[in-house]
């Protein structure tokens, strides 16, 4: 893999399923490298669509998506996704520290090295004393840090979230999305983070782009909230970039439905 | 209290079994003759004969061996088509509807059939009880392929897992439960299957011995093969579940 990469550059991305319906229409979108990218658009909107492709899980019926220069295929380590459905993405039959390993097995040959790699990032996520426990013993939230920790392990390019917390209850994912700030302070993980929360974005992106309504979605805007690093939604500045995304959204949509962006 | 409750569960067992022997000894020798239903006593009687004189010893072992061998071989091979049927996408759903047909189909009617292809040997008791334990492992494991979820495959491909290491990795684990179900209710039908194929051309085993006592009208025997049958049957779902549930390695399978 190339370490060197600069920006993930997706060009003139479509996606047109087999019947005919568009669900993305030239998608253009530049991530640098360092940035937390938050995609936000409303339900059917594309989003997931959008990280089926990054991901490599779907290819694009046009346009290209690459590091630089040297376009991205299929599903590798260099993308590695965090998955919404938190009953299902972590492997129940490994304890916490099996799942966080899983994904070495294939480039670490020491034992104790992906032992060790596998602990060092369940500490960035807290979970370190609870390395013994199964999937099933864990609260939601603490799931999706095992999910998180699980990806941070490979050291991907891009940490791709597709709405990690919209399943969890309000409390828990405000106090996620901070742990998670937190986290991107300290490592600088590249991360494209899929929501239809307008605070959830406001509260962690450096850059947000946000996405028309479905079918044949397509890019509004892209715009850095230029917000102090302790985002604060009581900050006025904070209220007007929500206020921008909100006018922005429903210009396109009923406003019944670009309200605030509760999870489900 | 989980102790509380399998002291409890344990006395209403032993209650519930208690009152169908008072109501079987009232009813033999009153509602019906004691030719149609002998009393307990002379069952037990009839087994403790039977059973010093070795004749239920060597019939139950010979059941055993054949309900263990074809069980076994059900198995494997069920485990293997599931696998294969389950990983074909798109073949399920043609084939899904064949098993659930032949899922459907009693062991005793293929009796005459087995006769007719393979003789009167060992072979076609043991190829009767191991095709209905194949096809209910291969439903039950099919079904555990087909029901992977997507997301995880997706994670075990993002995480570098090549397809074959995402069969293996992934879909084997997750499959187990399935599989390990599937097993347990093999042992039902690989019973039935036993009985349907000991119920005709034999001379050994604990379906001969109830069939050939109702030729001699030794109803005592009759009832005490009935009842070894019946102990046999759910005695191997105990030991099957306390081994599965037992082992470690295999406990973690059934976390979802």
């Amino acid at each position: 893999m190339d370490d060197d990469w600069k920006r993930l550059r997706v060009s003139g991305l479509c996606k047109q399923f087999a019947r005919g319906s568009v669900i993305l229409s030239n998608i253009d979108l530049t991530v640098d490298r360092g940035a937390f990218m938050c995609i936000l658009g409303p339900s059917g909107s594309g989003k997931s669509t959008l990280v089926d492709l990054i991901a490599g899980f779907e290819q694009p019926t046009g346009g290209t998506i690459a590091f630089d220069d040297s376009p991205v295929r299929g599903p590798g380590p260099d993308r590695v996704v965090i998955f919404q459905d938190i009953g299902n993405a972590l492997f129940p039959w490994l304890t916490v520290q099996e799942n966080a390993e899983f994904g070495l097995r294939n480039f670490v040959r020491n034992r104790r090295e992906r032992r060790t790699r596998a602990l060092e990032a369940l500490e960035l996520v807290g979970l370190d004393k609870d390395t013994h426990k199964f999937p099933s013993e864990l609260s939601g939230g603490m799931k999706q840090r095992v999910q998180i920790a699980r990806g941070l392990v490979m050291d991907p390019h891009v940490l791709i979230m597709d709405e990690p917390f919209a399943a969890l209850d309000a409390i828990t994912r405000r106090r996620m999305q901070y742990e998670l700030k937190d986290l991107w302070q300290r490592t600088h993980k590249t991360v494209i983070f899929v929501t239809h929360d307008i605070s959830e974005a406001l509260i962690l992106a450096t850059d947000v782009t946000v996405l028309s309504s479905g079918p044949g979605a397509r890019i509004l805007d892209t715009f850095r909230p230029g917000l102090p690093d302790e985002r604060d939604p009581a900050d006025p500045a904070f209220i007007a970039a929500y206020r921008r995304v909100e006018a922005l959204i429903g210009h396109v949509q009923d406003a019944g439905d670009a309200g605030r962006g509760e999870a489900r | 209290m989980p102790g509380h409750g399998i002291r409890r569960t344990a006395v209403v067992a032993t209650l519930s079994i208690l009152t169908g022997l008072a109501v079987w000894a009232v009813a033999s020798g009153t509602l019906v003759s004691e030719v149609q239903l002998p009393h307990p006593h002379a069952v037990w009687q009839e087994a403790v004969a039977k059973a010093e004189s070795g004749l239920l010893w060597e019939s139950i072992r010979i059941s055993l061996w054949r309900v263990g061998w074809g069980w076994a071989i059900g198995v494997v091979a069920g485990i293997a088509t599931g696998l294969l049927l389950g990983e074909l996408r798109g073949v399920d759903a043609v084939v899904g509807p064949i098993f659930e047909f032949l899922k459907g189909v009693a062991p005793i009617s293929l009796v005459p059939i087995m006769i007719l292809w393979f003789g009167i040997g060992e072979l076609p008791k043991l190829l009767i009880i191991a095709y209905i334990t194949w096809v209910v492992v291969t439903v039950s494991t099919m079904t555990g392929v087909r029901e992977v979820p997507k997301v995880r495959l997706r994670a075990a491909r993002c995480l570098g897992l090549s397809q074959l290491q995402v069969f293996y990795r992934i879909i084997l684990p997750s499959t187990a439960s399935y599989v390990l179900l599937g097993m347990r209710n093999g042992i039902g039908f690989a019973y039935i299957a036993l009985v349907s194929a000991e119920f005709i051309a034999v001379d050994k085993g604990i379906g001969f011995l109830i069939m050939d006592s109702r030729l001699n009208l030794q109803t005592p025997l009759m009832v005490v093969g009935i009842i070894s049958l019946g102990l046999l049957g759910s005695g191997s779902q105990l030991l099957y579940d306390a081994i599965t549930l037992q082992t470690p390695w295999l406990s973690r399978f059934r976390r979802q």
